[in-house]
């Protein structure tokens, strides 16, 4: 298979998981697109040196999670907007499925940098052993890790639900 | 009151925005990161030097210019073997950075950006005082037949300018340019050190 039709395959299986961890990081729809993008420059320039050892998921999670750290470090983000406030005058019966899954990107982008990255991976159901190999931490810490992250990510979710 | 199984499925449920067709323009376009700028500025000066010898060589022996000295020969063949080592030498770096692989975990990828920042390092420090020595020796030794039989005024004015030029570009122009790529270098290995202190066991 050609390069080319190749990376239009891996572009099709996993832009829109890569695109969700992007949102999972920014909470910006158009900065998780740029970061989606730069994320596949690097796969593009990068597909050479893909040796197997990883599936290509693991691989390109692990390229796009590397670009959004690396992201976040450079600009030393933190999240404040107005949409935020808007989002929680809401009342409950009046917030859609699509505004509930805006807060959720929204809260898991209040999570601390590399707990982004671990949530986004339990969410789209990848298993332990790849997180662990994504994240280059053992699977005994992930486990620690993830039990403490999922609670945080519970109760951020639900303090604004409250309001 | 949502706990973490219901917060899953509306994830698992959610489709951000519609999926874009891929756009292999803009893939293709090179990308402006930090290993890709010092490795185009090597490349493109190692390039430079290369271009250089060949140019020297040319002037020197297949234009018109008419220089018969012996030591002026030796001159040139001392400036064209420094230039061309150093030529090798920044085409080597460059291929050190290519090696640089930012697809692996932040360990590992930290740990080759200190490889290479510990082996420029070292690089620098013999190799600039040598380059800058054999180069200035050569140069000197080619001055002599151009400068000969010149009015004094000429000589004095051209060792000014010619002296002035070698220790602004030692001293400040080439301090100036390694300090930016040190700079490049830390941010890297200092965003990775902000990650991977992140990722240890709490």
């Amino acid at each position: 298979m050609r390069q080319e039709e190749q990376f239009t395959e891996l572009y099709n299986q996993y832009a829109s998981g890569i695109r969700k961890l992007c949102l999972g990081y920014t909470g910006d729809a158009m900065l998780a697109e740029d970061l989606l993008q730069e994320s596949f420059v690097k796969v593009w320039k990068n597909m050479d040196k893909f040796r197997g050892d990883a599936a290509w998921s693991t691989w390109i999670y692990r390229i796009a999670a590397n670009t959004c750290l690396t992201h976040l470090r450079k600009k030393n983000e933190q999240f404040v907007d107005a949409d935020e406030e808007r989002l929680a005058m809401i009342p409950d019966d009046e917030r859609n499925k699509e505004q509930e899954v805006q807060l959720l990107y929204k809260c898991i982008s209040k999570l601390a940098e590399t707990d982004r990255l671990i949530i986004t991976l339990v969410l789209e159901d990848k298993p332990y052993e790849e997180i662990a190999e994504i994240t280059g931490i053992t699977e005994n810490n992930l486990r620690v890790k993830i039990h403490r992250i999922k609670k945080q990510l519970s109760e951020i979710y639900n303090s604004y639900e409250r309001l | 009151m949502k706990d973490f199984d219901a917060i899953k499925d509306l994830w698992q449920q959610s489709k951000p925005a519609e999926q874009k067709a891929v756009d292999m323009q803009a893939i293709t376009r090179q990308s402006k990161d930090t290993r890709t700028k010092l490795f185009r500025q090597l490349l493109f000066g190692g390039i430079i030097l290369f271009f250089t010898v060949v140019f020297i060589t040319w002037m020197m022996y297949f234009s018109t210019m008419k220089l018969t000295w012996f030591v002026t020969h030796i001159a040139i063949w001392i400036i064209n073997t420094t230039v061309l080592l150093q030529s090798i030498l920044t085409l080597f770096t460059a291929y050190k950075v290519s090696l640089v692989d930012d697809t692996l975990p932040p360990a590992q990828h930290l740990q080759q950006w200190e490889e290479y920042y510990a082996f420029r390092k070292k690089q620098i420090q013999w190799n600039k005082p040598l380059y800058f020595f054999f180069l200035n020796l050569g140069m000197g030794l080619y001055f002599l037949e151009v400068v000969h039989g010149r009015p004094i005024g000429y000589i004095i004015t051209l060792i000014v300018v010619y002296c002035g030029w070698m220790l602004y570009a030692y001293f400040i122009l080439g301090r100036r340019i390694l300090a930016k790529e040190e700079k490049r270098l830390k941010g890297i290995m200092d965003e990775l050190k902000g990650i991977e202190e992140q990722l240890k066991t709490e």
